[in-house]
């Protein structure tokens, strides 16, 4: 980063190379589509290079990126909205990586998380975030600038949410099983 | 099964649901395409800045003017006022001697 500071801009790549899984990613968890995650993602590090100089180090370099990241994709999904169309299950399954558990519980999964997609912000935010920084609650909790507590209540209303959503469909298929 | 325990089975199959790992992997061309538009961006000349202090200087050289325009009129409108009635005392007094 110094060396980006220092007029070295070649040297921006290796922040790239370094985040752009993690800000892809999160994208991805934010819109559910590989194109529109990517063009999110390159909006990031283009804001992230405007303003590198603003970077005061008080906090973790990747809770001052992932936090531009949600801001920025946040602004875009307010603006453009969600391109969440019905399930690809052939798509989905040749994005994810991993092997395919069968093709219902992928079509069963990706209905879930896109199910989250569909939460009012604030609760969507707290059940992206918490699962991305791998359920901690203090990362997440630091990237969304808010306090643990009222993270820990977000959190619990989405999955309240996401519940009810599902008991009578998941109820109705086990019974069916 | 008791609603809680079906409750909590279900929050045990969204919790798994949502922890599951389904990352995607940038694509091939990703990193090129954004160091393309950085070095476009860092190309383009900075675009001029807005120049506050000589706006700022700007504002208070009119609003000096305004209140100097307005007090020297007041003081042109006085003088008028006193030059005026000291002319409509003179024509007076002089009609008053002709008519003695």
């Amino acid at each position: 980063m110094a060396r980006v500071l220092a007029g070295d801009i070649a040297a921006y790549e290796g922040i790239v190379e370094r985040w752009q899984r993690r800000l892809i990613n999160l994208a991805w968890r934010f819109c559910r589509e590989r194109e529109m995650a990517e063009d999110m993602a390159q909006e990031v590090f283009l804001k992230a290079f405007r303003s590198l100089s603003t970077f005061r180090g008080d906090a973790a370099f990747s809770t001052w990126l992932t936090a531009i990241a949600v801001n920025t994709y946040r602004s875009r999904i307010r603006a453009d909205g969600l391109p969440l169309g019905s399930v690809d299950v052939a798509q989905v399954s040749s994005a994810v990586a991993g092997p395919l558990a069968g093709m219902i519980e992928v079509e069963r999964d990706e209905s879930v998380r896109r199910a989250v997609l569909a939460l009012p912000e604030r609760y969507r935010e707290a059940l992206l975030l918490f699962y991305f920084e791998e359920k901690s609650v203090p990362d997440a909790a630091r990237v969304l600038g808010i306090a643990e507590g009222t993270l820990k209540a977000r959190l619990h209303r989405g999955r309240e949410l996401l519940r009810e959503k599902y008991e009578k469909s998941w109820g109705k298929a086990k019974e069916d099983r | 099964m008791g609603q809680s325990e079906g409750g909590s089975m279900m929050q045990h199959d969204l919790d798994s649901i949502l922890s599951a790992d389904d990352s995607i992997e940038p694509s091939p061309r990703f990193a090129a395409r954004v160091m393309a538009q950085v070095h476009r961006e860092a190309a383009e000349p900075a675009a001029p800045r807005f120049p506050w202090v000589r706006f700022g200087a700007g504002v208070a050289a009119c609003i000096g003017a305004a209140v100097w325009v307005q007090s020297a009129s007041q003081e042109v409108t006085m003088a008028a006022a006193a030059a005026l009635g000291s002319l409509i005392v003179a024509v007076a007094v002089r009609e008053r001697a002709r008519a003695e």
